[in-house]
């Protein structure tokens, strides 16, 4: 079920062979697409996973009820779908939408922001729906630490920013690195986010092998852009299967 | 796991194969019959016609589908999601889904290119009398119509614009201009080669730097692409842009849902659809009576146009209709007077090359 679609795509990508891969080259906006997708992604990325470290820290110090609710807030884009989410955001970042509104109210700003089909908006939706994806991997390796390791580190006289530097991150970074990855990998897949919140000039690598399938109906150069990506990605998912995993990294 | 993946294809493609062989031998006897009853009396089961689904498939099959059930008793079922890839595809696993498709212009244009696998039309059952020589092909119709117009907010602009050289005037709107994006379906490249002065019957071979040329007359950041036609009518509504390039439909249900805006038909473009039956579909028959039924029943395609302003070519249904809608329809004949046709078979031989040329003009001319 898995391996054959991906044997159907090799065939096909390798009938286009040479043909296909001097149209990639040829395309003058193949290293624009590509350029898009690295930078779009590693953006968000960062974004989610500085976000993401920080709701995690804040749902592992807090207790009970309020832990809850932190998780409760992450999980909610969770299980909405991504066009919700997408076209939510075109509500609010439009011209008239609800934060020129507010700034203008407010007498922040007098003409309106462009916040809507930019690479802003892009990533913004993006990170709306990749933050989950990084929220979970950070707490998961958060969750076993002990919380008496902080009394212990200041016990023996550790500052706040030497148990910040010292201790809890060298023993979460392996949840910062899953998480990064994962993000990583996921928001280089994109497809929708950019037609809805995005400009014609931020087209990432999905968008590419759509329209060689769908307009150009050429599936030979889909596929074998499709198996380029997905060999590019294979080793970014080798790497995150080498992340170490809890005690292997970090030890006190 | 690959071994039963390749048994599972087999098995697929074994009974459309069959079902290809037994339609070449109706087709050998339908072709001797002479009158199109026997033919109807022979038909059976059900078809499955690929569109682009929402209200549109409801509107086929409220005007296509249940009448020709009615006359012939074959059920038709409206499918969503149809594109030239998908029955490529299909066909090349013998796997054909699809007893009808509803291809764009240009993709029927590339399909016939690329021979992906269209049955010829057998035109012993297809009556083509109500048809325009320019909508038959030897593997399709093309039936259903749309019109790409300028289209403004009534709130915003006062004094609408009469060509696209006005709508396209930087100094006389101050608003944005909602331009859709999809170049395969849009008339962005005509229209601005129109604002540029070039008259209707000289826009192909469309001459591509020109066209950029002149949408560069309005500064990037009066422009706002949409790549769907939902989004242009959210943008004229809520005031993000005050003119835009539409199709009719969309902005007559605006209306008619109470937002003030409007169209002019003047100097639009229209694109038309084709209706054809994939190789290997397994109810070929009827699929082929059913593009005859379309293409020959006046009351049906009539009932169509009054509701959606969709053109279709059956010319007898476009003559029975009331003089305020018989204006509005890309296909009769005072609209061909002011309207632009597409030109699939260009589109289809530029397609590629065009797009990538107006992409990289796109993501070099931003504000």
């Amino acid at each position: 079920m898995l391996v054959w679609p991906l044997v159907e795509l090799l065939q096909a990508a390798i009938q286009g062979g040479g043909t296909s891969f001097d149209k990639l080259q040829n395309n003058p906006t193949t290293g624009l697409i590509v350029k898009n997708t690295l930078v779009i992604s590693a953006w968000t990325m960062l974004i989610v996973v500085v976000l993401g470290y920080f709701l995690a820290f804040c749902a592992w110090r807090a207790k009970g009820a309020q832990r809850a609710l932190i998780i409760a807030f992450v999980l909610l884009p969770f299980w909405t779908g991504v066009l919700v989410k997408n076209f939510a955001w075109t509500i609010i970042l439009q011209e008239h939408g609800v934060v020129n509104t507010v700034l203008k109210s407010l007498h922040i700003i007098d003409d309106p922001l462009t916040l809507l089909h930019n690479r802003f908006a892009v990533i913004v939706g993006m990170a709306h729906y990749c933050l989950p994806y990084a929220f979970f991997p950070i707490f998961a390796v958060m969750i076993p630490l002990d919380p008496r390791i902080e009394r212990a580190a200041e016990s023996l006289g550790a500052s706040r920013w030497r148990l910040a530097r010292h201790v809890i991150f060298p023993l979460t970074f392996s949840g910062i690195l899953a998480s990064a990855l994962l993000t990583f990998i996921i928001s280089a897949g994109f497809f929708i986010t950019p037609v809805i919140l995005g400009s014609p000039s931020d087209r990432m690598i999905a968008n590419m092998i759509d329209q060689y399938q769908s307009q150009f109906v050429d599936l030979n150069t889909a596929s074998l852009l499709a198996m380029l990506v997905t060999a590019a990605f294979s080793v970014l998912v080798l790497l995150y299967n080498r992340v170490p995993k809890e005690g292997q990294y970090g030890n006190l | 796991m690959r071994k039963s993946g390749a048994s599972a294809l087999t098995v697929a493609g074994l009974p459309a194969f069959l079902a290809a062989c037994g339609g070449e031998d109706k087709a050998a006897t339908t072709s001797g019959s002479s009158t199109t009853k026997t033919t109807a009396a022979k038909l059976s089961g059900s078809i499955t016609v690929a569109s682009w689904g929402g209200t549109y498939n409801d509107d086929l099959q409220k005007y296509f589908g249940e009448p020709f059930t009615k006359k012939t008793g074959v059920q038709v079922k409206f499918v969503a999601n149809t594109s030239l890839a998908g029955l490529k595809r299909q066909v090349a696993a013998g796997n054909v889904q699809w007893d009808v498709a509803e291809l764009a212009g240009s993709d029927y244009a590339i399909g016939v290119k690329q021979n992906v696998g269209f049955e010829p039309l057998d035109f012993n059952v297809i009556d083509k009398a109500n048809i325009p020589p320019y909508a038959v092909g030897d593997y399709g119709i093309q039936y259903a119509f749309f019109t790409s117009v300028m289209s403004w907010d009534k709130r915003q602009v006062k004094t609408p614009p009469t060509s696209w050289a006005e709508f396209f005037d930087a100094g006389k709107y101050p608003v944005k201009r909602s331009l859709y994006d999809a170049i395969y379906d849009s008339f962005i490249l005509e229209f601005a080669l129109m604002a540029d002065g070039v008259p209707r019957e000289s826009i192909y071979p469309i001459d591509v730097d020109r066209a950029l040329k002149s949408l560069e007359r309005l500064p990037a950041d009066k422009m706002l692409w949409y790549s769907t036609n939902a989004q242009v009518i959210q943008q004229l509504s809520d005031k993000e842009s005050g003119l835009g390039m539409a199709y009719t439909r969309r902005v007559i249900e605006a209306v008619n849902g109470g937002i003030p805006l409007d169209y002019t038909t003047t100097d639009g473009g229209a694109l038309g659809d084709y209706f054809v039956v994939p190789k290997g579909a397994k109810n070929r028959d009827a699929a082929m009576a059913f593009i005859g039924f379309i293409c020959s029943d006046v009351d049906a395609a009539a009932a169509f146009m009054k509701t959606s302003y969709y053109g279709v070519s059956n010319l007898k249904a476009v003559e029975s209709l009331p003089a305020d809608v018989k204006s509005q329809i890309p296909t009769s004949p005072e609209m061909q007077e002011k309207i632009l046709m597409r030109d699939d078979k260009w589109w289809a031989d530029n397609l590629e090359a065009v797009t990538q040329k107006f992409q990289a003009w796109q993501a070099k001319y931003k504000s």
